[in-house]
């Protein structure tokens, strides 16, 4: 059997997209693959993440709740589906992070016409981000130009090792830049944290900052900015005096802000203190910050509800009125919900118990190539093709860039995108 | 669909139409001779027709917008094309589209409903910079710009600054002086690239440029604030230069400049790989003479080198286009605009759909639009426009057509919009043959392999090439 070259695919793993993968494929099997790190290779393996030796077990056939999860037929499935969508009053759209741009469409004309809420997954915090530029200022880059000039990269509330394995190597801290010829050397980084983890290790400098407190961390350095007294603050503050006698004397500073500072509900509070830190840090020296996005289109989705809606916050369109979008997550009114479309997450793993356990209540549609926690608690189950290996697709990396996602792989599962479309179809 | 449009009255520079009535036929999306029974008919008498209009500069998918768009301080895309539509155009082309940001541009354009696009691709001088400081490397350069520009899916080059400058002193090297990057590109040989389109600047206008005949100047009006650039770009224009006008409305206008040019409130800033971000603001310009000037000069010299534009939305948003074409027609409409005086002239309905069809349709190098002569793209505009109109009444009727017909659709009828779900085309140069390897250099500092900046067909609309 011939084996065949894919190169330069985009691995649709995390935000990093990173689009120098280069894939031999033999019998609809992947036999090699390069430049992928290893969170990238699990998803060409279908293994679990960072495991590449354990298989992740896909759903195999369409499912629908009878007393049990059945094995059905897709248009048994479809119908189901549809049914329980349109028995609803106020239904939710969930997660999508992980779909391409045109499934993501799709999901938004199906919350449009069910008069539906659309939420994407990790909205409170993105949705905090975009108030705050709304009342601060923007500052950003494509990582193009953060590579070619990034003299200090902070991480703060993410760690890049995890959740984006590449991002150091490809854009931030490792890379030759056109100004920063000599890579790492050229560079410093920082981290700001609850724990110390291996990017302690890599830090010139690690503050230990407690869960959710961020936004004193943050005040705190924009006292010492503007040369106030800061005793008050309780931390580390000697190293806090550090960072910030560095902040002022690089000529450009990068940072990435990741799920962390969404901790104890505190995303608006720590994200309006860290754009004002931007904006504080401008007034001196060059600083541009981006979200670290995990997911590998949740930078789609943003760009997809900005487009529609004039706004990235997730939307409600159960009222009068088209669109209202709301400032924070609408999962905090969960109780209002009576079923959901949950696409390609898996929120009883990822959302704090008391909001899932409310899920639990409430007939669900899942969306998902893997056997999840949440797949148990569906009365519908759809199996699909994972987007940017066996289906194709568009997705922006996590400076709103977008790449064209190849398909490597035959499957015989439908995309999220064409399942979403045969749903929309009937609703019709 | 046939459709038939009986007597109005045709505008259009190519076909010498100055007003005469003629019948229009529409057949599979172009303008055909004549055809014996029509599915449609439309009564076009006492209305003015021109060619779908064409805006050959204005900012709606540029990098960055999208985050001001997020604060609901721009329109959406459906907004965009459906206001385009109403004023009777049907192509807008985006002047901001960099190496990196094309498959972004793209895609945003082809999210707007109705209109054709296409876009300026802003070269990053700075991945050439060691082949322009001299005419060595000419053929070189010559040979990969039109296959980034075929790469990228652009309609022309575009040098926003032309120089290469770098903040830090052990690059100083590196850098290149405007005077040097004019001198190479003047020298650039028509054939592999048209028409170069410069950003100007009140920089630019203190340069001397060579060839400037060789050159596109773009929104000229932001760069004219005194006599001595005023004549330096009517020197340029005797010389063969092409200008769009870059005209004002005085209004509190979005701002998509380099740090010195904001006004009033600064929204955020993008790097884009330039020597200064780009810097998003809103305000009014002020103390500047530069709003008259460009009156002045759109009012002096009508001619076939000069076209319609307001840097949208920079100098007056695309939706005040009516407004401006309602003041350059009539002197009565425009009188309290200025202290001192402007010309008389006043612009005929031709002399519109001269800069607003027949001009940007030849920048662009659109051979099958900007005229409604038979071949041409049925991109149709009939306004409620004749000699009774008033001089009050004439900026309500531009900014609503009574039909536009799009590739043959028809997408408003009687003033409503009908369908916005019409074919719509994204136009780009292309080169023949197409051997991307000249062109690998570009991409030795990038976060992309070179595979990945070929904008697939997944971005764009239908595409055509010229
Ligand atoms: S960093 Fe992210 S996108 Fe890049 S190879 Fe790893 S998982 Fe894939």
């Amino acid at each position: 059997m011939s084996e065949i070259l894919y190169e330069s695919v985009v691995c649709p793993s995390c935000g990093c997209l990173c689009d120098d993968i280069d894939v031999v494929v033999e019998e609809n099997r992947v036999k090699s693959i390069r430049n992928v790190c290893e969170w990238g290779i699990s998803k060409f393996l279908f293994t679990k993440k960072f495991t590449p030796n354990v298989k992740r077990g896909r759903v195999e056939k369409p499912m629908i709740r009878e007393k049990t999860l059945v094995e059905t037929d897709y248009e048994a499935a479809i119908s189901r589906a549809v049914d329980i969508l349109k028995g609803s009053k106020k239904p939710l759209i969930y997660g999508l992070t992980n779909s391409g741009y045109n499934a993501q469409k799709i999901a938004l004309s199906i919350a449009r016409r069910l008069k539906g809420l659309f939420e994407p997954r990790g909205a409170a915090l993105l949705s905090s981000y975009y108030a705050a530029m709304g009342d601060s200022n923007f500052y950003v880059a494509p990582l193009e130009e953060i590579r070619n000039n990034a003299d200090l990269i902070i991480y703060w509330g993410c760690n890049p090792i995890h959740s984006t394995p590449r991002h150091l190597a490809r854009y931030s801290v490792y890379p030759r830049g056109r100004c920063k010829e000599r890579g790492s050397q050229d560079r410093v980084v920082f981290t700001v944290d609850v724990a110390e983890n291996e990017m302690g290790k890599l830090s010139r400098r690690f503050l230990q900052v407690e869960r959710g407190t961020d936004f004193l961390v943050m005040e705190t350095m924009m006292k010492l900015l503007r040369e106030e007294n800061a005793e008050d603050y309780k931390g580390d503050i000697a190293t806090i005096e550090n960072m910030v006698r560095q902040m002022t004397k690089v000529s450009y500073g990068a940072i990435f802000f990741g799920m962390g500072l969404s901790a104890k509900d505190n995303a608006a509070k720590n994200i309006e203190n860290l754009m004002a830190l931007v904006k504080e840090l401008n007034r001196k020296t060059r600083f541009v910050i981006l979200p670290l996005y995990d997911d590998f289109n949740t930078s789609g989705v943003i760009q997809l509800l900005i487009r529609e809606l004039k706004s990235p916050m997730p939307a409600d369109f159960s009222g009068d009125h088209v669109a209202k979008n709301s400032k924070y997550s609408l999962l905090e009114n969960l109780h209002e919900i009576d079923a959901a479309l949950v696409v390609g997450d898996d929120p009883f793993w990822s959302l704090p118990s008391e909001k899932s356990d409310l899920l639990k209540k409430i007939p669900m549609v899942l969306i998902d190539p893997y056997w999840t926690r949440t797949t148990n608690k569906a009365q519908v189950v759809f199996p699909t093709a994972v987007t940017g290996i066996e289906a194709e697709g568009i997705a922006y990396r996590m400076d709103g860039l977008p790449l064209k996602l190849k398909k490597v792989l035959e499957s015989e599962y439908p995309s999220d995108e064409s399942i979403l479309g045969d749903i929309y179809q009937r609703l019709q | 669909m046939k459709i038939k449009i009986e007597g109005g009255r045709l505008y259009d520079l190519r076909n010498n139409l100055d007003g005469e009535e003629r019948d229009i036929f529409i057949e599979d999306g172009i303008i055909v001779e004549g055809f014996s029974s029509a599915d449609r008919t439309i009564d076009a008498s006492g209305k003015a027709i021109m060619a779908g209009g064409i805006d050959v500069h204005s900012h709606i998918a540029t990098y960055g917008l999208n985050l001001i768009r997020g604060t609901n301080r721009f329109y959406s895309p459906s907004e965009i094309g459906h206001i385009y539509a109403k004023m009777g155009y049907t192509h807008v082309n985006e002047p901001f589209m960099t190496q990196v940001t094309a498959n972004y541009v793209h895609h945003e354009l082809s999210s707007i409903p109705i209109l054709d696009t296409s876009a300026f691709l802003v070269l990053n001088l700075r991945d050439v910079e060691g082949k322009i400081k001299s005419a060595k490397h000419l053929e070189e350069v010559e040979k990969i710009i039109p296959i980034i520009i075929a790469g990228t899916k652009a309609i022309g080059l575009k040098i926003y600054e032309p120089f290469v400058k770098y903040a830090e002193r052990k690059y100083i090297l590196r850098n290149v002086t405007a005077k040097k990057v004019l001198s190479f590109f003047s020298g650039m040989s028509r054939e592999s690239i048209p028409r170069i389109i410069m950003h100007t600047s009140p920089e630019l206008f203190g340069e001397e440029i060579e060839n400037p005949g060789g050159f596109h100047f773009s929104h000229v009006g932001s760069a004219i604030g005194n006599e001595e650039a005023y004549q330096k770009v009517l020197s340029y224009l005797n010389a063969g230069a092409t200008i769009d006008l870059g005209l004002f409305d005085l209004e509190q206008n979005l701002r998509i400049s380099n740090p010195k040019q904001t006004v009033g409130e600064v929204f955020g800033r993008v790097d884009m790989g330039l020597s200064e971000d780009i810097v998003f603001s809103k305000g009014k310009v002020s103390g500047s003479e530069a709003p008259f000037f460009a009156f002045k000069l759109a009012l002096s010299q009508p001619s076939n080198h000069i076209s319609f534009s307001t840097d949208s939305p920079a100098n007056a948003s695309f939706e005040a286009y009516p407004k401006i074409f309602s003041w350059l027609m009539k002197a009565e409409n425009r009188a309290n605009l200025f202290d001192k005086e402007l010309p008389e002239f006043e612009y005929s309905l031709l002399d519109i759909a001269r800069i607003t069809r027949h001009n940007p349709a030849y920048i662009l190098g659109l051979k099958n639009k900007g005229h409604l002569g038979a071949g041409a793209e049925a991109d149709i505009a009939i306004y409620d426009i004749n000699e009774e109109t008033k001089p009050s009444e004439l900026e309500a009727r531009f900014k609503d057509c009574a039909y536009l017909i799009k590739s043959g659709s028809i997408v408003v009828e009687d003033h409503q919009m009908v369908n916005d779900q019409v074919e719509k085309k994204t136009y780009y140069r292309g080169v023949e043959p197409l051997d991307y390897e000249p062109a690998k250099i570009m991409t030795s500092y990038s976060t992309f392999r070179f595979e990945n900046f070929i904008v697939d067909e997944v971005f764009t609309a239908e595409e055509v090439k010229i």
